[in-house]
């Protein structure tokens, strides 16, 4: 698919903001009322995670065909994954403005854990219908698995920690807080290689079930498109097909395991190894990179998708795969000898 | 239930695209329209049409085969378009069965056409929302229309009769007749959508032709002074309907 950068924007940077906030509200739980989390880094860290699902939301306005009805996009909860994103990014938005508020105004502390809780389940709903919206689309192969809300939920967590750690090199003087975060990121990027090297290993597997001639019903090994019905393309064309060749997917997918979590994850093992408070660029470093490694990734996301509508145009990538059905009944279960 | 939807007959199509152009005429003025064109008199003529020709060849050279593919909304029975929306503007019509998309309601975020298999669903930079073919719901109720003009834009251009049009859960309408006695077919049913589009496959009429009547045959030909017929059993390929 052509990659919608208005799209690759909103999941990025919402999931950074989510990330963020989840990592925030645990920490302040996890050591209330033993004063090692400064205000400082609350106030920063909360802002922050709200400054990166703003600027995703403002990006997602340039995707839609008429924005000043996008409001409208709410009403259909009962069954469009999209309209429970449209309801879940505002909802997560205000409950962090208002955790941040409760923590100015002095409120209790149960009172903005509670708040700050619901912010965290408004955060794994946006995750989760973020990639459900993608997952449960059974026409595209490389979505509709597993790997989608997993890897949403994963790489949104861990590029919160990433962003958080730095926060903390500079705000919180507790330093066995920011060894743990160093430590936390070092556990989530090594996860998040693995899962993606999983998910592209998954995605170059995809055997094609369907060809041509499920899409013509003519029962015919040898169908070839002639012409399209159009001279020059059209929306479904190019929307569809954004033709990438192998060495430069290699490239990049080599670029988004680097960059997004390989690197990180040494950074974060180099942190958490030191022996004096961390402060420096490395932590910036290594959050630049992995958002700049998972705006790569999302991209790819799109790119890389095959949707079963490119049959009729002849644009269907055929992955040069054995049937893993075939196969395995030729090995499992050999044929009765007369 | 009703389901209005089109019978194409693959077999009957000469691929005119009279279909496509009569659709892209009405429905550009009609009550869907406009179908905005991007640069229509440049060398990249991009655009709207609720109906396209696609033409394949089928089989391997020399044993090859034209077919024409004309593809329009399937107006399925589980439309996954419809399900996905997250403005309900596009909805299924309770009455005929007809998938329409509400301009007002519609954001253009483009879900929907993520959601069909079929790539049936248009997108319209210039006004910002989907367009699909609507099945021409502006003639087919028009009272203003002569009675036999309340029909789909397309099948009223079909030269070749290739198109049937109506109800295809009423098995009396024209459209049922033609799938059951066509053997009317849906494509990609695989991907669990009930489209109501049928399609007539590509048939091949094959004529055999038994000793005697060859017999008999042999005898004319040589008293009219035409060259021998051949004496082995003849098969005449005609794509034709009989």
């Amino acid at each position: 698919m052509h990659p919608e950068m208005s799209l690759v924007f909103l999941t990025v940077f919402a999931g950074v903001g989510q990330g963020i906030f989840t990592i925030l509200v645990v920490l302040d739980a996890l050591f209330l009322g033993s004063g090692r989390i400064t205000p400082a880094f609350t106030y920063v860290a909360g802002t922050v995670s709200l400054v990166f699902p703003l600027m995703g939301m403002a990006a997602s306005f340039f995707h839609l065909g008429n924005p000043q009805r996008g409001w409208k996009a709410i009403l259909m909860l009962k069954n469009s994954w999209l309209s429970r994103e449209v309801f879940f990014l505002p909802a997560f938005l205000g409950l962090d403005a208002l955790y941040l508020l409760s923590l100015y105004a002095g409120a209790p502390d149960t009172t903005r854990i509670f708040i700050g809780l619901l912010g965290v389940a408004a955060s794994m709903g946006l995750y989760i219908s973020s990639a459900m919206l993608y997952a449960t689309i059974r026409y595209i192969k490389e979505w509709s698995n597993a790997f989608t809300p997993v890897n949403f939920v994963l790489f949104g967590i861990t590029s919160g920690a990433a962003v958080i750690l730095v926060v903390c090199q500079y705000t919180n003087p507790d330093m066995a807080i920011c060894n743990g975060l160093a430590n936390l990121l070092a556990l989530l990027a090594s996860y998040s290689f693995v899962m993606k090297a999983l998910a592209f290993q998954h995605n170059a597997n995809i055997y094609p079930e369907l060809g041509m001639k499920n899409s013509l019903g003519i029962n015919n090994p040898n169908i070839r498109l002639m012409d399209m019905g159009t001279a020059y393309g059209h929306y479904n064309t190019k929307e569809y097909h954004f033709p990438m060749d192998k060495q430069q997917a290699g490239f990049q997918q080599a670029a988004v395991l680097a960059l997004a979590f390989f690197l990180p994850m040494l950074i974060a093992l180099r942190i958490s190894f030191a022996a004096v408070p961390f402060k420096g660029l490395l932590p910036i470093i290594g959050a630049t990179a992995m958002v700049c490694g998972l705006v790569i990734e999302r991209r790819l996301f799109f790119i890389q998708w095959n949707h079963l509508q490119n049959l009729y145009y002849g644009n269907y990538r055929m992955n040069r795969v054995k049937n893993p059905v075939a196969s395995k009944a030729r090995k499992g279960t050999p044929l009765p000898k007369s | 239930m009703t389901q209005m939807a089109l019978v194409i007959d693959i077999n009957k199509c000469v691929g005119c695209h009279a279909c496509a152009t009569n659709c892209k005429s009405w429905n550009t003025g009609g009550q869907f329209g406009p179908l905005t064109d991007n640069n229509p008199y440049g060398k990249d003529p991009d655009g709207v049409w609720f109906n396209r020709v696609q033409t394949y060849e089928v089989g391997k050279f020399p044993n090859t085969e034209v077919v024409y593919f004309p593809k329009s909304c399937m107006h399925c029975k589980n439309p996954p378009c419809v399900e996905v929306c997250p403005t309900s503007a596009s909805y299924k019509r309770e009455e005929d069965g007809i998938v329409l998309v509400n301009y007002n309601d519609c954001i253009g975020c483009k879900y929907c056409s993520w959601a069909c298999p079929y790539g049936c669903r248009e997108y319209d930079d210039f006004e910002g929302v989907m367009k699909k073919c609507t099945l021409c719901v502006d003639r087919i109720y028009n009272e203003n229309l002569p009675e036999d003009e309340r029909k789909p834009a397309c099948v009223l251009a079909c030269p070749s009769n290739a198109r049937a049009f109506g109800d295809i859960d009423d098995p009396k309408s024209k459209a049922a007749e033609w799938i059951s006695e066509g053997m009317g077919y849906k494509v990609l049913p695989e991907a669990g959508t009930d489209p109501s589009n049928h399609y007539l496959p590509k048939r091949k009429v094959k004529v055999t032709i038994d000793k005697d009547m060859l017999a008999a045959r042999k005898h004319t030909a040589v008293a009219m002074g035409h060259r021998e017929a051949p004496e082995s059993e003849v098969t005449s390929e005609d794509v034709a309907q009989p």
